[in-house]
């Protein structure tokens, strides 16, 4: 084997190019979804924009476009050491011979079939360095059935990989379902995929600036993340801030739901922040730690301590009373898996109720069990640019055929820029972005894939911190 | 630029004779017996012209777009194919469309004449099909895997080998086949037959380059460019192969041994990517066309004789700089020489078309 002098460069980008790179849109969803219907009002409506499609088949679109051109699809396994990286070999040669005359269009728009994952059109524009120069992927748009989603999740994979790849989702034919039924919908969605915009329509009816340049995979938007959509699913429903009195306290419940209710209560540390609230906040990513490790099981009458122990209170025999070890009291965050209302909890000393500082509900993740599922992060403070490459480099190694999409905006120690990064499974793309300037310093991420360890992967990015 | 005559470092002299605008960007260039140029633009058109901007004039075209362009060698018909699935064949001396093939296939994306002449070979999508002189079809290879991305006839037109996704084929002169394989993982696009024909080299989209040598069937790919390569040239004398990828062109020295264990090297000279690489028919003289629209000349100086070690020094050290090169108003997107390597033709996406004598 030979290699090539390492004395070539990456070249500049092309220095006659006229104008900035064409945006691409990637179109998927089922059979049925409104793709068509979707395609057919982009072209015709009057929106002063020149788009060039390329259909799944050639004729499937009834408008006569000269900028329409049919494509088969062709999966190519890239043979670089990368497990996981196919792309699209069609597209390449297509959009190749198109953008010879790119003066005459303003966007592209690729339909994908029903059954396609999204991920080899989307790796192609990550790994063709002929196509990085001259087009952008701009978002994936994924339509959505609302009358057959439920039951096209049950039975294929597909549907789910659509929903996590998306920048974009239409929820469409609105007008056969219910408005509960689309509630649901948008739930699930929503849990699947918390970093995607959810537009509801009828035939496909939508404003074309939602669909196209969107921004979806460029790397000063991972910075707008929106927090909403951050927040994450928690193994407890509820968490309050008390301050146990000298000698402990004792939790007082009823029979409820469920014959079992997890608990932790973490220590609030002296030296932390002062505001109940905040020091509820502190405690949160610990619990979830706590709540990750086997459940220690503990029978009505028995005793729990505040630490690093999952709780299980069994609720027999009644009453259902458990003393807290805390001889010195102190102040602790206690976070249980149910909602205390729902046991008529309380915690007393002395026979008077203890009532908390501070108090929040958490949005739980144990009442569905979605493969496909997003996991945010926040984490203020500097991380370690060697760990992270070291932890990122492990992830995408092992997980990175399960990783749909990882975007994120991190604060690297030493680095007075926020550093961004996008990928698609294995690949990934990053760079240093605008300055933090007077902002708090902080980290925030976003992974959607399948089969996501929230707490492994909460755990893995808080060893990466400085 | 028009006339003016530069002296390039070393003995070399290259003066501007022509230059066009047509219509669009230009896809393809083709020389044609007579200094004849041959010129088709992504808009479909196609232009004929004998170097005079009184003769230039467009001949007709595809509809939709073009694609390909091929004279024929030892004779004066062009083909030409395009996005409106024909295959146009064209009698330059009349300068009117001799035929029109239609070819069942959306896209003719690749020509290639046969040495002689005697065919024409097309990728029809996932077949290839050959076609004789007077447009009647011979033979059509059985669907490949993938689309044929590239065609190319071995110099004694004996085989046409096809570039496809997992290597590539090999079909018989007229077209049926495939009768043997040469297996490689990832996608081939592009060819290059040694003239001598010991060597087949393939570019592939993974950034390899793949020799076959042919007589053995034994394969060498070469790793390490920085990105996918996007042209492919022999020098007349079978010597080198110039490959261009990223910013640069990469030299590998097929004397000898092969290229198996040599270093290849590198030649610089354009600001942006290297869009084409054209060696001179019978001559020393290699160009290279860019993304900055710039032409680039270099010739092997002192180091290259023969039975001389390559490390020994750079065999291209007479390479001319880049200000001494010639340049078009954007991204070079052809260069054809003329077969006896007088005049070089230079096209860019802007619809530039220039003819450039290189003495």
């Amino acid at each position: 084997m030979s290699t090539v002098d390492a004395a070539i460069n990456s070249a500049s980008a092309d220095r006659s190019a006229d104008s900035g790179p064409v945006p691409v849109t990637v179109l998927t969803g089922f059979l049925g979804a409104g793709k068509t219907t979707l395609l057919n009002r982009i072209l015709t409506e009057q929106h002063g924009k020149r788009i060039a499609v390329i259909e799944n088949e050639f004729g499937e679109v009834g408008v006569d476009h000269e900028l329409v051109i049919g494509a088969e699809e062709e999966i190519f396994e890239m043979n670089n050491g990368c497990i996981c990286c196919t792309v699209r070999g069609d597209l390449i040669r297509i959009l190749g011979t198109l953008m010879k005359r790119r003066d005459r269009f303003d966007a592209i728009l690729i339909e994908t079939t029903g059954l396609a994952d999204p991920g080899p059109v989307a790796q192609t524009f990550f790994v063709d360095d002929q196509m990085q120069e001259s087009l952008r992927l701009d978002g994936i748009v994924t339509l959505v059935d609302a009358r057959h989603l439920v039951e096209q999740l049950d039975h294929s994979e597909e549907t789910a990989q659509q929903i996590a790849f998306a920048d974009v989702i239409l929820v469409n034919k609105i007008d056969l379902v219910t408005a509960e039924e689309l509630d649901a919908i948008t739930v699930r969605i929503r849990r699947m995929n918390a970093a995607a915009k959810i537009y509801r329509t009828k035939d496909a009816a939508i404003e074309l600036d939602k669909v196209l340049d969107v921004g979806g995979f460029n790397l000063s938007r991972a910075i707008d993340i929106d927090p909403a959509f951050m927040e994450p699913e928690y193994p407890f429903e509820w968490g309050g801030i008390l301050e146990l009195p000298p000698g402990g306290a004792t939790i007082e419940m009823d029979a409820g739901p469920d014959p079992t209710m997890s608990i932790a209560i973490v220590p609030v540390p002296a030296e932390g922040p002062g505001d109940p609230s905040e020091q509820l906040a502190a405690a949160v990513e610990r619990a979830v730690l706590i709540y990750s490790d086997d459940e220690e099981p503990v029978a009505s009458g028995g005793r729990i301590r505040p630490g690093d122990v999952h709780w299980q209170l069994r609720l027999e025999p009644e009453p259902l009373r458990f003393a807290i070890d805390a001889p010195a009291g102190g102040r602790v965050a206690i976070f249980t898996e149910h909602h205390p209302d729902e046991f008529t909890m309380a915690i007393t000393a002395c026979d008077e109720e203890i009532l908390p500082l501070a108090e929040h509900e958490y949005k739980p993740d144990h009442e569905h069990d979605e493969e496909v599922t997003s996991v945010g992060i926040e984490v203020a403070g500097d991380v370690d640019g060697e760990k992270l490459n070291a932890w990122l480099r492990d992830l995408l190694a092992t997980k990175g055929v399960d990783l749909y999409r990882t975007k994120g905006v991190l604060a690297i120690q030493g680095e007075p820029r926020r550093y961004v990064f996008q990928g698609v499974h294995m690949l990934l793309d990053h760079r240093p972005d605008r300055p933090w300037g007077d902002a708090p310093r902080t980290n925030r991420m976003i992974f959607i894939g399948r089969n996501l360890d929230r707490a492994a992967l909460t755990e893995g990015f808080r060893a990466c911190l400085a | 630029m028009s006339g003016l005559k530069r002296r390039l470092r070393g003995t070399l002299t290259v003066q501007k004779t022509f230059s066009a605008v047509l219509d669009e960007s230009v896809v393809g260039l083709a020389w044609l017996q007579g200094s004849r140029l041959a010129a088709l633009t992504a808009a479909g058109s196609v232009w004929l012209t004998d170097g005079s901007a009184e003769s230039l004039r467009r001949v007709g075209g595809h509809a939709e777009g073009g694609l390909a362009i091929a004279s024929q060698p030892t004779g004066s018909l062009l083909a030409t194919g395009g996005q409106d699935g024909m295959i146009r064949l064209w009698d330059a001396r009349a300068g009117v469309q001799a035929c029109a093939i239609e070819t069942g296939t959306p896209w003719v994306e690749r020509l290639a004449w046969r040495p002689d002449g005697s065919g024409l070979a097309a990728t029809l999508g996932r077949r290839v099909g050959v076609w004789d002189a007077a447009g009647l079809l011979v033979g059509r290879s059985d669907e490949h895997a993938s689309t044929a991305a590239d065609i190319a006839w071995q110099p004694d037109g004996a085989r046409i080998a096809v570039a496809a996704y997992g290597g590539v084929t090999y079909l018989a002169p007229d077209g049926t086949g495939p009768i043997e394989r040469v297996e490689c993982k990832g996608s081939s696009l592009l060819l290059a037959w040694q003239p001598q024909a010991r060597y087949l080299a393939v570019g592939n989209q993974d950034a390899t380059v793949l020799f076959v040598v042919v007589e053995s069937r034994e394969t060498l790919q070469m790793w390490g460019f920085p990105a996918k390569v996007r042209s492919l040239a022999w020098s007349s004398d079978g010597r080198w192969l110039a490959t261009g990828a990223g910013s640069g062109t990469v030299i590998w020295d097929a004397s000898g041994a092969g290229p198996k264990g040599r270093t290849p090297f590198t030649l610089g000279g354009h600001d942006g990517f290297v869009t084409s690489v054209a060696w001179q028919p019978e001559g020393p003289v290699l160009a290279s066309g860019g993304s900055d629209g710039q032409v680039c000349f270099f010739q092997p100086g002192r180091h290259a004789g023969r039975g001389r070690p390559v490390d020994e020094g750079h065999p291209f050290d007479d390479v001319v700089d880049a200000e001494d090169s010639i340049s078009l108003a954007g991204e070079i997107t052809a260069l054809a020489w003329t077969s006896k390597g007088g005049l070089l033709a230079a096209a860019d996406r802007h619809g530039t078309i220039a003819v450039l004598r290189v003495g």
